[in-house]
């Protein structure tokens, strides 16, 4: 039998080998200089590109097809031909930076799922701060705010452990601390970033519900070039004064990358003249929220070897912040620790310092049909909260070494990642992988939140991709995970001889002084995906998919027992926790003609048992406990949908983004309250008009944005409703021509009106602390 | 393009039919706090060590009432205003849990404390913290000063 197929295989070849073709052409890039070492190829026929772009692919059958071009650091392209017809082809390749809608010919095949690239230049136009803030210009993305310059991404009402955000194909670890923790990574760095949302959980395993956020800082540049640019920032709500620099040279196979980058900011504006702590009405002198300020600090350095069949790529980052706790709401409301002292830049007690060490070897050997990739990677993400030595037991001494350092948290993370594809025809891609991430944490200081622990995630995952034809793709994937969590027990003996002296029972404050228990629980989990992708019409394009999707239970939802300061309550671990499970489900439907885009992705997504903090009901021993909240699991429904458009006429453009979310818990015996957190409906808007470029200015622009949210009412238990708002901005910005120099200039102003709003995400919103004033802000960038 | 434009709609409103759930659910939901109106003692009330406070708070939610705290402790947060170093002074700290029988809609508190003779002259929080039969719940606080205040 086997024979025979092999026989007839043979003479199928044979008999198209004797229609024989010749196809030449020619690469090239968009200033139409040549483009060396592009691969091209249609099934089993390839080519390569020589010095001056040019190539000849020999002995093809007659008939039409797509060739697929494709160049490291170029936006891979399939082109029409039609044998023997065609007999040359000249092909464009546009490097990753180029805007996709200034593409003539976009016959790439669609992805089947919703991912939305935005590029580093989109990013400083956004620039926000921090890179939650920064993204929060795509639709379904808001940021969560703990603070000045700190906030974390959320994809649907979905944030924390819920969504992963990887660099360089390593996931960010850190967020597993809990709520008041941002995101170490300096926006103004980020190359390319690509928000997947929805299904992730194939390449991503555990977190990557909501989505992923993929940042990569592996862009190779050209051969034998130098460049880079400066960057000054400075805005008004917070006077923060900032630059960064970046500088990058290849040879032909040798490059070298380095970034720095450094922000000073003061207290920040706020529209308000008093917040509300625990029915303590805490004045706000100046409208500065004191003890705001910070600074933040990061280096970025790579090396790398690119040729055909090899690359390896070195990277080591580092970035460390400063920032204050607003005072009057860290461990007893102090009216006294905000009084203006003259000066907004000082940082005071209370403050953290946060320090994420990263070395990242990423290697791939390329093969025209084949690729192995191997990724390693150590990262250390090292957090400090110091606070003026206080305690709520009357018995707690201060600890002779570092008597100010309430907490201390090492998280060691090492990550290796292996994994091979290859292509079966022009029509198939297989990927086989294998990730492991090994885990452990240590914690230290006068105060105890998150217990130690140890944690193991092995995965085996394989994905295969079915290019059916030029308009339709599928994909499929399976994934197993297996993961060891261990916590380490705690107990607290001062508080258990501050609990008895107030006259507890024995048994209450044994219960209580048990920070955190020895669990050890192991998990073992599939996950299957599906999706699709099909061009209906050239206009109309659409994508659906389908998968099942987990996450482990972290530290915190397993053993954490006590006061959690930066939420403001008891929270209680349940060591019976189970693997969090879901099964989502979206479409993404495209519609383009001409001047106009949109795109509408309606989502679902149903778990059977997800995590969340809900209040018990019973007060906390604890003092200021109120009552205790403890992780507990429920079915859950989240369902929604983001509407996206463009419209362009002459020199002007809309954008606007439209978000509605809607979820609730499935069996709550007191009622189907929504989840916490949840997106309120929010629609934003930009008008842009661009003038024409001239002599001194080019891509200039002008435009002026609103964002509305409406209030929340939905909400869960003991949650706080959050009024509606809506919010205007305006900016400009250029590149100008002087000289040699061609600074690009970005000014902007966000919430010019100074309203006091509140986002239902924000956690300082328990508090009632306002989102920022107004803020006017400058960037100029020098490209040299 | 007329016809596109329907098309863009009508997809519009089926993803809309999608998504959208009966939110009828959403109105017989308790998501109101219980309130607390704290009747005595009196916001910055001295009371003097060996002596009874008396504490009187008024509780009311639309649905019912479980429980309530009733808390005490130091709010010396480096605002100091130690008279005698030397003596055997305590910070007093209270704290007390009570379950509301029958559920009722609306309560009163009405009782008193004993404040030891050796308790710390300092300021103080009083707090009372109560909670429905959905877990809603809310606080309120007034600072009092055990012994006599003391001009900065």
């Amino acid at each position: 039998m086997m024979r025979i197929s092999i026989l007839i295989i043979c003479l199928i070849h044979s008999v198209i080998v004797f229609s024989q073709n010749t196809l030449k052409g020619k690469v090239v890039d968009a200033n139409g200089m040549p483009l060396n070492k592009c691969h091209i190829d249609w099934n089993a026929y390839c080519a390569t590109t020589n010095s001056d772009g040019t190539f000849e692919l020999q002995n093809i059958p007659s008939g039409s097809f797509n060739l697929r071009v494709k160049l490291d650091g170029f936006q891979t392209q399939d082109v029409f031909v039609n044998v023997p017809e065609t007999t040359f082809v000249e092909v464009v390749l546009f490097t990753e930076d180029e805007m996709l809608d200034e593409l003539v010919i976009s016959t790439n095949q669609p992805k089947t799922y919703n991912g939305i690239s935005v590029k580093s230049n989109q990013i400083k136009d956004n620039f926000a701060g921090s890179l939650a803030k920064s993204l929060e210009n795509v639709a379904g993305v808001t940021a969560m705010e703990i603070g000045s310059g700190v906030s974390k991404p959320m994809i649907r009402g979905l944030g924390f452990t819920r969504i992963a955000v990887t660099e360089n194909g390593i996931k960010q670890e850190g967020q597993q601390w809990g709520a008041d923790h941002g995101l170490e990574i300096d926006a103004l760095q980020a190359e390319e970033v690509e928000v997947i949302k929805g299904v992730g959980a194939i390449a991503y395993g555990s977190d990557a519900i909501g989505g992923v956020i993929r940042i990569n800082n592996e862009k190779i540049p050209q051969e034998n070039t130098t460049s880079g640019n400066v960057i000054f920032h400075g805005k008004t709500v917070n006077d923060a004064l900032g630059a960064s620099v970046n500088f990058q040279h290849r040879n032909e196979n040798w490059f070298f990358k380095a970034k720095f980058s450094g922000v000073d900011y003061a207290d920040f504006k706020v529209p308000t003249s008093e917040v509300n702590y625990l029915n303590t009405k805490i004045p706000i002198y100046n409208n500065r929220m004191k003890n705001t300020a910070g600074d933040e600090y990061s280096v970025y350095l790579q090396g790398g070897y690119v040729s055909d069949s090899f690359q390896s790529i070195l990277s080591v980052s580092n970035l460390k912040s400063k920032i204050g706790f607003f005072a009057g709401a860290h461990g007893i409301p102090s009216v006294g620790a905000v009084a203006d002292d003259g000066n907004y830049r000082d940082v005071g007690f209370p403050y953290q310092t946060v320090n994420h060490f990263k070395v990242t070897s990423s290697n791939k050997w390329k093969k025209p049909h084949s690729e192995w990739n191997a990724i390693f990677s150590f990262q250390q993400n090292h957090r400090q909260e110091w606070s003026l030595f206080h305690s709520h037991y009357s018995n707690q001494t201060a600890p002779s070494v570092n008597p100010n350092l309430e907490l201390d948290f090492v998280l060691n993370t090492l990550d290796s990642q292996v994994n091979y594809s290859f292509e079966t025809g022009l029509n198939h891609e297989t990927t086989f992988g294998f990730q492991q991430n090994y885990q452990q944490n240590n914690v230290s200081g006068y105060s105890y939140l998150l217990p130690e622990y140890n944690r193991n995630n092995l995965a085996f995952y394989a994905n295969h991709q079915w290019f059916v034809s030029s308009k339709t793709t599928l994909d499929f994937g399976a994934r197993l995970d297996y993961i060891d969590m261990k916590t380490q027990g705690y107990f607290d003996s001062i508080l258990y001889d501050y609990l008895v002296s107030n006259g507890k029972t024995e048994t209450v404050a044994k219960e209580n002084a048990q920070r955190s228990s020895d669990v050890h629980k192991t998990y073992l989990q599939t996950n299957f995906a599906f999706g699709l992708s099909y061009v209906m019409h050239p206009k109309w394009k659409w994508n659906f998919n389908v998968g099942t999707n987990f996450r482990a239970p972290t530290a915190m939802e397993l053993s954490a027992n006590g006061i959690h300061h930066g939420a403001f309550r008891h929270e209680k671990g349940n060591p019976n926790l189970k693997v969090e499970r879901g099964v989502s489900s979206e479409i993404g439907l495209t519609f383009e003609n001409g001047n106009f885009k949109s795109t509408l992705s309606p989502y679902v997504y149903y778990f059977s048992n997800y995590i969340f903090l809900k209040p018990t009901g019973t007060f906390s021993v604890l003092p200021h406990g109120g009552q205790v909240y403890e992780y507990s699991q429920s079915k859950a429904l989240i369902t929604g949908f983001e509407y996206a458009l463009q419209q362009k006429w002459n020199s002007f453009t809309l954008n606007a983004t439209f978000e509605y979310l809607y979820n609730k818990q499935l069996d709550n015996p007191k009622g189907n309250y929504p989840l916490p957190f949840s997106t309120p409906i929010n629609l934003s808007a930009e008008l842009s008009y661009a003038f024409k470029d001239s002599k001194i200015t080019k891509q200039s622009k002008v435009y002026i944005n609103t964002k509305w949210a409406s209030a929340q009412n939905r909400i869960a238990q003991n949650e706080e409703k959050t009024p509606g708002y809506t919010i205007f901005g305006a900016g400009l910005q250029s590149e100008i021509n002087i000289g040699k120099l061609k600074p690009v200039v970005r000014l902007q102003g966000n919430n010019l009106l100074n309203t006091k709003y509140y986002n239902h995400a924000s956690f300082y919103r328990a508090i009632e602390i306002p989102e920022l004033g107004r803020n006017v802000q400058l960037m100029i960038q020098i490209p040299f | 393009m007329k016809n596109i434009k329907t098309q863009l709609f009508s997809l519009l409103f089926v993803s809309i039919a999608f998504v959208s759930c009966s939110d009828s659910d959403s109105s017989e939901l308790d998501t109101q706090k219980p309130t607390i109106a704290i009747q005595s003692p009196t916001d910055h009330q001295e009371v003097e060590p060996g002596s009874n406070l008396n504490i009187k708070a008024l509780l009311q939610d639309e649905t019912a009432l479980t429980s309530y705290k009733v808390e005490i402790h130091s709010a010396g947060d480096g605002h100091e205003h130690r008279t005698a170093a030397l003596d055997n002074s305590i910070p007093f700290t209270y704290e007390n849990v009570f379950q509301i029988e029958g559920n009722p809609k609306s309560h009163q508190i009405d009782y008193s404390i004993l404040i030891p003779e050796n308790a710390k002259e300092d300021h103080y929080h009083l707090g009372v913290f109560c909670i429905d039969a959905a877990g809603n719940q809310s606080q309120q606080f007034v600072e009092i000063f055990i012994g006599h205040e003391h001009n900065h």
